[in-house]
């Protein structure tokens, strides 16, 4: 076995080329590994946005809340099943909810589609992870709403005392609430009662029912789908968030596999460019190392580890680059759900080892070739170069 | 030798080489024009709106409708020439968005009048306008689920719930390129007429779309028909199409501006592969290159030799980019058209071909400077001692 110093020794003697071939690595990996965080910020941020204790309850067929319709009598009879949970008060978890979109202006001109969820008394207390973080929750049977704190700032009157103007009337925000950085954060919360009489939505969009387990989940789905007083079809809340953002996050993974997969062809030609540069330049070298005892084999693991360091080192290059985008925040709009959810780059250990693996596997696949050559060379005319 | 053949024997030196980076180059051509072509996408409805069409909306968002009686007081109004409406409909094929596309009911005897970009056979026409459950469909969509005139088509509503039938009366065709053809609309009494819609979900209309007499006073008229019902319950936005188009890409901003991060890092991508063949090329020639000098080449003429090398690098690359660029935008369409619905026509624009064979000319031209220089720079004396 040619020792691996030798190689590190040799990429270092060329470094001009050395360091182009990981830079072009390196931006391969970074576009591969930052499309894989997108996408799965993308699907924990609309995921976040569920218990598996708390299911939704949509009209059945309905792909989401905002084509969805629930009448007023469900939602009472759906509190009297016994695997609801109670509150504090010993009322049932139950809320009927109502959702809308909302055109709010945005600076320069643009508006931005937001989703106006109305709430029942309910609301918060069958969604533990929904804290208030300033001001306080909005009253029932007034137009007071609360903001997620990723609409913050984003139109001109969406701060805390702000007040928003649609539907023809007016809108003061009197809290701000935080959802582990779930869907909800990009949702605006009124109360439904008064958002119903101004969009002129008589019907509930959805319900929300906080049963006492989880366990009792897949029993209450069924009771629910099987229930002849309507038709109705529950869901667990993180299934139906999860729905929502599958197109988006498919949308970008698609393209972005892609991408990186035409990219890593560049790559790894690029890296097969090099390294049969490295072997052409080396011959008399390689034949020194076959003259004094090392195998066929030996050279040729040497000339793909070689190759394999560069791709490596490309690899932890992108890592590097794509974890440094996790401070970057994105708005854009779901076709789903048509409304606008914010969500970073989230990276995961899978994704970086798996960045690190795609960049030495590149590097790997790219010196293959230039090692058979340098693996072939017969002795005599190495020597003779 | 001319100087043509010298640089033609310097690009064959090491012909394995070469292919390999013509292949890198082309690779990250071929993405490049990908990227862009899915950018164009995002704009597709912007490029093909017309300037002399408005489009009416309910002012707190699209998803809120407006009445159906908004029609004849829009229609009255002076400078407009036409007036249809719209509403989404929303229907899917099975329980699932597989299989997507986009389907309106319109009012049919007004809707070619406003969109004169479609047009269909008169017999065809005239059936879509005489059958309340009429259906005409592009053609692009069509042949994707292979309907034709007379087929019954059951859609499984989204927003209206129930199944709904639909007779196939006619195909449409584009006048037009940028025509999307594969839209599926339908007569607007089917769906306003049907037991199963409830009353209050009546004599609504999604969008109202105008078309003025005169381009230059289309924001007068936007003014006057947002004026007229500014204090009714269900107040307007009016803007140009291009305008609503344009409010969609504005939501989606982020994902265009990653799109366009990426494709330049595609170009930066080819330089690296680029400039590194040059720059191994020019460093193993240092001897050749002295002695060009030597022999009373000017030194402006050895950075030509090296530029030129280049430069047809690529374009070699560029061509080849081109060649393969359709069918991976192809090969694009077919994976999402299941659940984003099919790409329309001709959307690679020759446009973004010239720009991207541009943009590998002046890469490669980029790349090619720096050894070009180098080689220039050494005395020649040291470049004849020097060995590769």
């Amino acid at each position: 076995m040619v020792p691996l110093f030798y190689n590190a020794r040799s990429l270092w003697a060329r470094r001009l080329s050395t360091g182009l071939t990981v830079l072009g690595l390196g931006l391969v990996v970074f576009v591969f590994s930052a499309v894989l965080m997108l996408a799965n910020g993308i699907e924990s941020a609309l995921a976040a946005g569920g218990d598996p204790a708390n299911a939704v309850i949509l009209r059945k067929g309905a792909t989401g809340e905002l084509v969805s319709a629930v009448e007023r009598d469900a939602v009472r009879v759906l509190a009297t099943d016994p695997a609801v949970a109670s509150g504090p008060d010993g009322a049932p978890l139950v809320a009927g909810e109502l959702v809308v979109l909302v055109a709010l202006p945005r600076d320069g001109g643009q508006a931005m589609n937001t989703t106006a969820r109305g709430v029942g008394p309910q609301s918060f207390a069958a969604r533990p992870e929904v804290r208030l973080v300033s001001g306080r929750a909005p009253r029932p049977g007034t137009n007071e709403v609360a903001l997620g704190s990723a609409l913050v700032g984003t139109s001109p009157e969406a701060t805390l005392g702000g007040e928003l103007r649609f539907a023809q009337q007016r809108w003061p925000v009197v809290g701000v609430f935080e959802a582990r950085a779930g869907a909800f954060e990009s949702e605006l919360w009124g109360d439904a009662s008064r958002l119903g009489s101004a969009f002129g939505r008589p019907e509930y969009s959805s319900a929300l029912v906080r049963l006492r387990s989880a366990e009792d989940m897949d029993a209450f789905v069924r009771r629910v789908g099987e229930d002849a007083r309507f038709t109705l079809e529950a869901k667990p809340e993180p299934r139906y968030w999860a729905d929502q953002a599958s197109g988006l996050a498919t949308f970008i993974r698609v393209l972005g596999l892609f991408v990186s997969f035409v990219f890593s062809v560049g790559a790894v030609l690029g890296a097969m460019i090099t390294m049969y540069a490295q072997v052409a330049t080396r011959i008399a070298e390689l034949g020194m190392l076959r003259a004094v005892g090392f195998r066929r084999r030996s050279v040729l693991a040497s000339v793909v580890v070689e190759s394999a360091m560069l791709g490596a080192a490309g690899g932890v290059l992108g890592a590097l680059g794509a974890l440094a985008t996790r401070w970057i925040h994105i708005r854009t709009l779901n076709f789903q759900t048509f409304a606008e959810v914010s969500f970073g780059f989230t990276p995961t250990p899978g994704i970086v080892v798996g960045a690190l693996l795609f960049g030495t596997l590149m590097g790997l696949v790219g010196g293959l070739l230039p090692a058979l050559r340098a693996a072939r060379l017969s002795i005599l005319d190495a020597l003779r170069a | 030798m001319t100087f043509g053949r010298l640089v033609w024997r310097d690009l064959l030196r090491n012909p394995l080489r070469l292919g390999l980076t013509i292949l890198a180059g082309a690779v990250g051509v071929t993405a490049f024009i990908f990227l862009r072509t899915v950018i164009d996408l995002f704009y597709f409805g912007a490029e093909a709106a017309q300037v002399d069409r408005l489009i009416v909306r309910n002012k707190v968002s699209i998803t809120q409708p407006l009445p159906l009686s908004y029609y004849a007081r829009i229609a009255a109004l002076p400078g407009v020439t036409a007036i249809t409406h719209q509403e989404w409909f929303g229907g899917t094929l099975g329980e699932t968005q597989k299989d997507f596309f986009a389907n309106f009911a319109v009012d049919a005897s007004t809707f070619l009048e406003v969109f004169p970009e479609f047009t269909a056979p008169s017999g065809q026409l005239s059936a879509f306008r005489s059958d309340p459950c009429g259906a005409l469909i592009g053609d692009k969509l069509a042949r994707r689920f292979g309907w034709k005139p007379g087929d019954r088509v059951t859609l499984k509503g989204q927003i209206y719930p129930g199944d709904w039938t639909f007779n196939v009366r006619g195909i449409y065709t584009g006048t037009r390129p940028g025509a999307d053809t594969t839209l599926f609309v339908f007569s607007y009494p089917c769906l306003n007429e049907s037991a199963q819609l409830p009353e209050a979900a009546k004599d609504q209309a999604g969008i109202y779309a105008v078309r003025v007499d005169d381009p230059a006073r289309s924001g007068e008229v936007a003014a006057a028909i947002d004026g007229m019902f500014a204090n009714s319950p269900y107040p307007t936005k009016t803007e140009s199409e291009r305008a609503f188009q344009l409010g969609f890409v504005a939501m989606s901003s982020a994902i265009v501006t990653a799109i366009r991060v990426v494709s330049t890092v595609i170009l930066l991508i080819i330089l690296l592969v680029i400039g590194n063949t040059l720059a191994m090329g020019v460093r193993e020639r240092t001897r050749d290159l002295a002695t060009l000098r030597a022999m009373g080449f000017r030194p402006g003429k050895v950075v030509l030799l090296v530029l030129a090398e280049s430069a047809v690098i690529g374009l070699a690359a560029a061509a080849l980019g081109v060649l393969a660029a359709p069918s991976l935008v192809n090969g694009f369409a077919r994976l999402i058209a299941s659940q984003f619905g099919q790409l329309p026509d001709n959307v690679m624009q020759v446009r973004t071909l010239v720009l991207s064979v541009l943009a590998a000319l002046a890469v490669s031209l980029l790349a090619g400077a720096v050894p070009a220089l180098r080689a220039v720079r050494l005395p020649v004396a040291e470049g004849l001692r020097k060995v590769a």
